[in-house]
């Protein structure tokens, strides 16, 4: 009781002090800061992309974006290393000999499946591939085309997840998309205009291919995040999957 | 008056979600709960950057509109959440790893291991 009535009271402090800071702040829906106008003002003109938020996550401000890409690689690395399993099964009949039910799978999944899947991943690598034009970008696309590998799981069986997400596939990727960034920055740096700076040709504002190398840095973050995700899914399912077989298998010989 | 209220409720969630944090018995309600302080913050972020009667900062149309809301704090916003999903898989990853070494996930059980 007496630590609950502690916790509380710290909290409360906390909660105190938060709220007397937040109501400093400028009033609610006033005007935009001097920084975001020069944003929205030098955007489109700058980096010929109309999609501000994007300019600022990829352009201005894309060391930031670098290094928070790097903080995902690296929780998703650790995930990989915390879960390591030493034994390794991945047979799916060997677990049905065991007396696990094997329910058939009926039409109306099958079909429901389908159109959502097919759905949710065109949307992602639409909003891929328009991130520089409008709202969306390689992070937020690259979320939604993880979460359409975890449908397919959901709807099929984890013999169709392993099928479409190989792992020498999924880890080739994003290393690769993280490495890119880093490629990508180096060629600036090396063509002299800065690391991570605009080498390429920055077309026309408001075709698709538009914004020079912030939309290779696009595409480049939609891969490593997408196959982040697909990563953490697989390792997640090894987690619950082959840790029930090889606990099954101890218990059966022991 | 209504001013304020967006902020409060940035006031409020932060504080119930660190109660969560600090005084859970359960690594996983643990875990959830550092996930709503995250949503917290997300929620300051958007009530900072809110304009009233502005168009989202996307420059298409022709010609484009004058009062935008800003898109800063939605850039420093949106890279976030995606991390964050990543750390909290590591979180839990760590949880599990915990339970299969240990056999628990009680906070209370692992103080009383480590004062062991």
């Amino acid at each position: 009781m007496t630590r609950h009535l502690a916790c509380l009271g710290v909290v409360g402090a906390f909660g105190t002090v938060l709220l007397i800071a937040l109501l400093r702040l400028p009033a609610f829906g006033t005007a935009l800061g001097p920084l975001a106008q020069f944003y929205v003002a030098h955007a489109v003109l700058d980096l010929h992309v109309t999609n501000v938020i994007s300019a600022i996550s990829y352009g201005y401000r894309g060391f930031d974006t670098m290094l928070e890409e790097f903080i995902f690689f690296a929780s998703i690395t650790s995930v990989s290393i915390i879960l390591r399993n030493t034994l390794e099964t991945n047979d799916e009949d060997e677990a049905a000999a065991r007396g696990r039910p094997v329910v058939e799978r009926s039409d109306a999944i099958n079909l429901v499946g389908l159109i959502w899947i097919g759905l949710t991943v065109v949307l992602a690598l639409s909003l891929i591939v328009h991130g520089q034009l409008t709202a969306g970008g390689g992070f937020q696309g690259g979320a939604i085309l993880g979460t359409a590998l975890l449908t397919v799981f959901l709807v099929t069986s984890r013999k169709t997840f392993e099928r479409i997400s190989p792992d020498v596939l999924v880890k080739v990727a994003d290393s690769a998309g993280a490495g890119s960034f880093v490629v990508l920055g180096f060629i600036g740096a090396v063509a002299g205009v800065g690391f991570l700076g605009n080498f390429l040709p920055l077309g026309e504002a408001g075709s698709l291919l538009s914004g020079g190398v912030l939309w290779l840095i696009n595409l480049a973050v939609a891969i490593e995040v997408s196959a982040g995700y697909a990563l953490l899914f697989k390792e997640y399912l090894r987690e619950v999957f082959d840790a029930e077989s090889s606990d099954e298998a101890a218990s059966a010989e022991g | 008056m209504m001013a304020w209220l967006p902020f409060a409720i940035v006031g409020w969630i932060a504080a119930v979600a660190l109660y969560g944090i600090v005084a859970s018995r359960n690594l996983v309600n643990m875990v959830a709960c550092l996930t709503v302080l995250q949503s917290a913050t997300y929620l300051l972020f958007a009530s900072i950057g809110y304009v009233r009667d502005a168009a989202p900062p996307i420059l298409y149309a022709q010609p484009p509109p004058e009062r935008t809301v800003d898109p800063l704090v939605q850039a420093l916003c949106l890279t976030d959440i995606v991390v964050g999903a990543g750390v909290t898989a590591m979180l839990l990853a760590m949880v599990l790893q915990i339970h299969r070494r240990t056999d628990t996930i009680s906070t209370r059980a692992l103080r009383e291991r480590r004062r062991r």
